[in-house]
């Protein structure tokens, strides 16, 4: 891999993962509680 | 390394890595199926039809998972580089699963005439501005996108085509597939049931995806960090002897990319580390036949000019070396690709 590659990618990787984990996480949270 | 392109270069590796793969799904599909019958037995064909669609989307979700270990998996151990190896075929079936999940999907909205009613969730736009409610299906057939993108791209031709370096860009495009795919499942079918096992599949392959990357990029980090140039501008790499005979040594000048000093007996040469058919690690391969091998696919080049041997043609970059007071040192200014820059250990300095 490319250094600036590595760059790219380690600028870009940790904001994907936390986006995606923020989404999971609010997914999870406000989903509609299970029926009775 | 192609002379010409053909469709696919098989041999008996390939052959073998395709096999043991689609034995792979082939097995995890059918247990999923009869699985989830025995507990669940579907009422109709609507309900089977909808065990299909489950068992085809999570076999495409751990196929994704796997892809993306390999790669920080083969840097952190070389014994995973055979995984590396027919990554693409790899890559080509995940994208015919996922293919046929969403077939069955379109199989089941059509089983009940519904047809029109998932032509009416994809285009209700006010849904788009919410979170939960969003039209997670829409998630998914980006993500699929994504993966025919990857897989009509995936041969050689489309490689030099596009350069490596735009064609290993366009192939990051995976990692936002596979965010995509994660909310697809978190906000599609995570919203309508309940089991612990589907936040779990999530955490477990999205966790051993983010683990391993941070691993593998805290230990490449080091490498980035270069060593400091001698008076003259040179890098010194060290004794003769320290480089492994038919191996390398990777040394890098800060901000520089990374050399691979190659010693073949008593020739010592300085090659780029970035292999040019996917810019992999040379350095970390062995000179085998009086040529320096990339660890990854086999592409040779010679010590002496990083010329691709004959009738091979791809030509790497260069760099001068010398033996300074017993030490071998690299000049970090590369050198045209195919320059001849390999020199020979005098017999004082071995």
């Amino acid at each position: 891999m490319r250094r600036a590659h590595r760059t790219v990618h380690r600028t870009l990787w940790p904001l994907l993962a936390a986006a995606v984990a923020v989404g999971f996480v609010l997914a999870l949270y406000l989903r509609a509680p299970p029926p009775v | 390394m192609s002379v010409g392109l053909r469709a696919v270069q098989w041999n008996r590796d390939k052959i073998v890595y395709d096999a043991i793969l689609l034995a792979a799904v082939v097995i995890f599909i059918g247990v999923f199926v009869a699985l989830h019958s025995y507990w669940h037995p579907p009422a109709d064909y609507r309900d089977a039809i909808d065990i299909w669609i489950r068992a085809f989307g999570t076999c495409a979700y751990l196929m994704l998972t796997v892809i993306l270990c390999i790669g920080p998996l083969a840097r952190l151990d070389r014994r995973f580089l055979p995984l590396l190896y027919n990554r693409r075929h790899f890559g080509v079936l995940t994208f015919i699963v996922a293919i046929i999940h969403a077939s069955l999907m379109l199989e089941w909205f059509r089983a009940g005439g519904e047809l029109p009613s998932l032509a009416a969730e994809l285009t209700t736009w006010e849904d788009y501005g919410k979170f939960i409610g969003f039209p997670f299906k829409t998630l998914g057939i980006a993500a699929l996108l994504v993966l025919f993108l990857m897989a009509a791209t995936s041969h050689d031709f489309w490689l030099m085509f596009l350069t490596p370096r735009v064609w290993k860009g366009l192939h990051m495009a995976l990692y936002v597939a596979y965010g995509l795919v994660v909310l697809h499942v978190a906000l599609g079918i995570m919203q309508g049931e309940y089991t612990i096992l589907i936040p779990l599949m999530l955490i477990g392959g999205a966790g051993t995806v983010a683990v391993l990357h941070i691993v593998a990029g805290l230990r490449e980090r080091a490498g980035d960090q270069g060593q400091a140039l001698t008076g003259e501008g040179w890098l010194a790499v060290g004794p003769p002897d320290s480089i492994p005979d038919l191996g390398a040594r990777i040394v890098a000048a800060p901000g520089g990319e990374r050399i691979a000093v190659f010693r073949d007996g008593d020739r010592i040469g300085a090659l780029t580390n970035l292999c040019a058919h996917q810019n992999g690690p040379i350095g970390e391969g062995r000179i085998i036949d009086g040529c320096v091998t990339c660890p990854w696919h086999g592409y040779q080049y010679r010590l002496a000019d990083g010329c691709a041997p004959p009738p091979f043609t791809e030509k790497l970059v260069t760099y001068r070396v010398r033996i300074h007071r017993g030490t071998v040192e690299v000049d970090p200014c590369p050198l045209a690709p195919g320059t001849p820059a390999a020199i020979t250990i005098p017999a004082s300095a071995s």
